[in-house]
């Protein structure tokens, strides 16, 4: 396999037990991520309501991932209530979709934003809705747009189950740029003009 | 050391020395391709009969 990485962390081999200690961390980045929007029975059929998203980030709280994980592998019973039965994520789109408002594809009407707009707030990251990602070149991958507004989440096993389809994680310093902004979306007040 | 494998993984699974934290770097899967640009989310409906038969012998 070659080496991509620009990382300065040393690669080493690891020990057969420590594949089961992959993690998902805040912030990890997946494609192909299934979301189940509803599902509904009716009569003798389940009409199952799934929206596809090709990219999404995560944004649960490591800590809450980390605890999970832990008491999981101790098989501890759930006193505390730390194994979580969803994950939040949001939905990553390429920035030359959302510049051109096609980001949403046929699921939400959307219009584009001008190339001001774009460099001036999307890409500095003074939209708190919008987070902008840009990554080395040489990485290959990106720059994404996440769009907090659309979080949403999934559950805990099935990303577990989507760990093939994990992309990247981001580095802790950008983690927790991202990880506020988040909050500070979340808990904004609207204010009547 | 005994019982050590290197992981084949679609992205090489590393150790920070400095956390022991098992990390997942910035590198691209091997299968990763441009394509996936091209894809927007979209929604898949699906309709799943239940068998309402009783097994027979």
């Amino acid at each position: 396999m070659s080496d991509t990485s620009k990382s300065s962390s040393e690669r080493v081999t690891v020990r057969k037990g420590d594949v089961n200690n992959i993690k998902i961390e805040q912030c990890d980045i997946f494609r192909n991520i299934v979301f189940v929007e509803s599902a509904i029975v009716e009569g003798n059929e389940l009409l199952l309501s799934e929206i596809h998203f090709p990219f999404a980030i995560c944004l649960s709280q490591s800590c809450d991932l980390e605890s999970d994980l832990r008491d999981r592998e101790k098989g501890e019973s759930d006193t505390k209530g730390n194994m979580v039965l969803q994950i939040i994520l949001a939905p990553l789109f390429p920035v030359e979709q959302f510049h051109s408002g096609s980001h949403w594809g046929d699921l939400i009407n959307c219009e584009g934003v001008n190339k001001k707009v774009l460099d001036n707030i999307i890409k500095k990251n003074r939209d708190p809705r919008y987070h902008y990602i840009r990554f080395p070149e040489e990485d290959g991958i990106g720059p994404f747009v996440a769009d907090f507004k659309h979080f949403f989440t999934m559950s805990r096993d099935a990303l577990y189950g989507s760990m093939k389809n994990r992309i990247c994680a981001i580095k802790s310093l950008y983690r927790d740029d991202i990880a506020r902004r988040f909050a500070n979306y979340l808990s904004r007040i609207g204010l009547p003009e | 050391m005994s019982d050590d494998m290197e992981v084949q993984n679609f992205v090489d699974i590393i150790v920070d020395p400095a956390t022991e934290q098992i990390q997942m770097p910035n590198a691209v899967p091997e299968d990763y391709v441009l394509e996936d640009y091209t894809k927007r989310p979209r929604r898949v409906l699906r309709r799943i009969k239940f068998s309402t038969e009783s097994p027979t012998d």
